[in-house]
């Protein structure tokens, strides 16, 4: 639901995300400095940066997690600074998170059914009853649920408990969650993180697949500079919750200031 | 034979609370310590509504069953009601915020009930000695308590067979993790927590309609409550099964260090040693997840640290 409010504010000329300035601030501490980001329907933007330059807090940001201490935040035109965390992801924002937060407890078929909460609309009674529509209802989720763990070939694992699979799985399951809410935007953070060689192969592969054959918008943090430049056209690199330089991978790579941020780490 | 009624009584009772609390506490992992307020709230409004029901005399129009019911029902909505008031601000708390916000209002609950004539004063409301000495036209029995047994459980294993349950479990998992995938988390725990609660209101009236006619503030305490959360624990945080079975278990039990003068006098000692022990032998409860429900005790006592994001 889109507020009166909200429509006097919609923005004109937007893009899928419009990040105005925004500033986070810990007590003293800046984590986030004015930082501003335009980001394109289906674009893949790679965010890094060394430990601490506040890649994770723009993500807590533009989530909802955190509130800005000032600028403004659009998605698809719309401002959404007073939106709760499950609002935006309502509207299209998922994520993943840098140290995974899986449903531990729960089967990797249970994680994915979770995301699709929102695709049901039985009633209570309708579940006492057992009737016809919730079981319909129940089918239809259990089949997508399949299908999504196929694309991410976690089907022969659907009955472990989450918290019992090999930290790369896990990862990809946390990833295979967010794009079962249907996102417009997708963010990872550090999805590359504690996996093997191998594995880092093939989520790069996996992520490219999804830039094909989802109709998603990507922002990536990621150590591994490899990886970010294999799969990003466009790079920002944060720095003190600064952005010091913005650009296509090349451009980062031979960038001065880029260099010594990362020499300094 | 009354003696066997009795207990069988009592088992059914505490099978409702505690499954009922284990809905709140185990699976949607609100620690709430206030589910004894509700109880009460149902035991004390059915006998005012029952006492009503007689000086208009409608006993002589509608059957005494069908009475009784719409009066189970009635001290379930009015404790529904009740905890869908406090649901709103005291569901915002985490862990044990929350803990102390549910225990707060369970003894809120009580010194009212204490301080205000009409319900009786702290000697409790007869409502015996209100009818003049006479039981009312219709009372609980063996089954009216296991009707209202198996439809808890049934409406609990129904809800963990849908959306519902599951989004109720992995709120309990992670919040955060929740809310990024979109779920209404104060939605689903006001839900939860009320449902539970109207539960706790049916066996209130169940309780004081047995053979008391007769409700006193202290029944009600805090302090009687925490059997039943030692039955959740006991059987598991989260295993239904475990808590028909912790809820059987420890009335027997209860019932047995009654007839022992030593331990009827020290009963908080004894839970306490018998929670102890279990957290050393069994910490996960009798049909708990090996390795799920310990990592749930951690973090229900762990505030969500935001930093960790
Ligand atoms: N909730 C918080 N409270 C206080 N300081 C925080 C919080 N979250 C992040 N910070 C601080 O903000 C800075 C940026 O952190 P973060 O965004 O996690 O960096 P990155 O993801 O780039 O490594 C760090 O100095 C970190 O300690
Ligand atoms: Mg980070």
């Amino acid at each position: 639901m889109i507020t009166v409010k909200e429509i006097q504010e919609l923005k004109k000329d937007f893009e899928l995300l419009n990040i105005e300035n925004i500033t986070v601030k810990f007590g003293g501490l800046k984590a986030v400095d004015s930082f501003s980001l335009e980001l394109k329907h289906r674009e893949i933007v790679g965010l890094i940066g060394p430990n601490g330059a506040g890649k994770t807090t723009v993500f807590n940001t533009i989530t909802g997690v955190y509130k800005p201490d000032s600028g403004r935040i659009y998605f698809e035109g719309r401002p959404i600074n007073h939106l709760s965390l499950t609002q935006r992801n309502n509207i299209g924002i998922a994520r993943t998170f840098q140290n995974i937060r899986l449903f531990s407890s729960l089967t990797v078929f249970d994680n994915i059914r979770i995301a699709l909460n929102n695709k049901v609309n039985y009633s209570l009674f309708q579940v006492f009853i057992n009737s016809n529509d919730f079981k319909t209802q129940e089918e239809k989720i259990n089949d997508k649920t399949r299908e999504f763990l196929e694309i991410f070939e976690l089907y022969d694992y659907k009955d472990r408990i989450a918290s019992s699979l090999p930290y790369g799985k896990q990862r990809r399951l946390e990833i295979a969650r967010a794009l079962a809410t249907e996102p417009k935007l997708l963010l990872l953070d550090e999805p590359a993180a504690g996996m093997n060689e191998k594995e880092t192969g093939e989520l790069m592969e996996l992520i490219k697949w999804l830039m094909v054959n989802f109709d998603i918008s990507i922002i990536l943090i990621e150590h591994d500079i490899k990886f970010v430049m294999n799969l990003c056209p466009r790079i920002i690199v944060l720095d003190y919750g600064r952005i010091i330089a913005e650009g296509k991978p090349e451009e980062i790579r031979n960038n001065k200031k880029v260099i010594e941020a990362y020499l300094g780490e | 034979m009354i003696f066997f009624e009795n207990i069988l009584v009592n088992i059914g009772i505490m099978i409702i609370l505690a499954t009922s609390l284990n809905l709140i506490v185990g699976i949607t992992g609100i620690l709430s310590l206030g589910h004894y307020a509700f109880f009460g709230i149902g035991a004390y409004s059915s006998i005012l509504l029952t006492f009503y029901l007689h000086s208009m005399q409608i006993i002589n129009y509608i059957p005494s069953f069908v009475l009784f019911f719409l009066v189970i029902i009635f001290g379930g909505i009015i404790a529904g009601f009740f905890s869908y008031i406090i649901s709103y601000p005291v569901l915002k708390l985490k862990g044990d915020y929350l803990a102390v916000a549910t225990l707060g209002f369970n003894e809120i609950f009580k010194s009212l009930m204490e301080n205000i004539d009409f319900f009786g004063g702290a000697k409790g409301y007869s409502l015996y000695t209100k009818l003049g000495n006479t039981e009312p036209y219709f009372k609980t029995n063996l089954i009216w308590v296991y009707i209202f047994v198996v439809l808890t459980i049934f409406i609990i294993v129904r809800i963990m067979k849908s959306n519902y349950g599951r989004v109720l479990l992995a709120i309990r998992d992670d919040e955060i993790a929740s809310e990024s995938v979109g779920i209404n988390i104060a939605k689903y725990k006001t839900l939860s927590f009320v449902i539970g609660s109207v539960m706790a209101g049916f066996a209130g009236v169940l309780f004081v309609m047995y053979d008391r006619f007769y409700a006193t503030p202290k029944d009600f305490s805090f302090l009687e409550g925490i059997s039943v959360l030692l039955m959740v624990v006991f059987g598991g945080l989260g295993s239904i099964t475990g808590s028909v079975i912790g809820a059987i278990t420890l009335t027997l039990i209860l019932q047995l260090i009654k007839i022992i003068p030593f331990l009827s006098r020290h009963q908080i000692l004894f839970y306490s040693f018998l929670l102890i022990l279990m957290m050393i032998l069994k910490p996960q409860g009798l049909f708990g997840r090996l390795d799920t429900t310990q990592n749930f005790i951690n973090k229900i006592f762990k505030k969500i640290d935001r930093k960790e994001i």
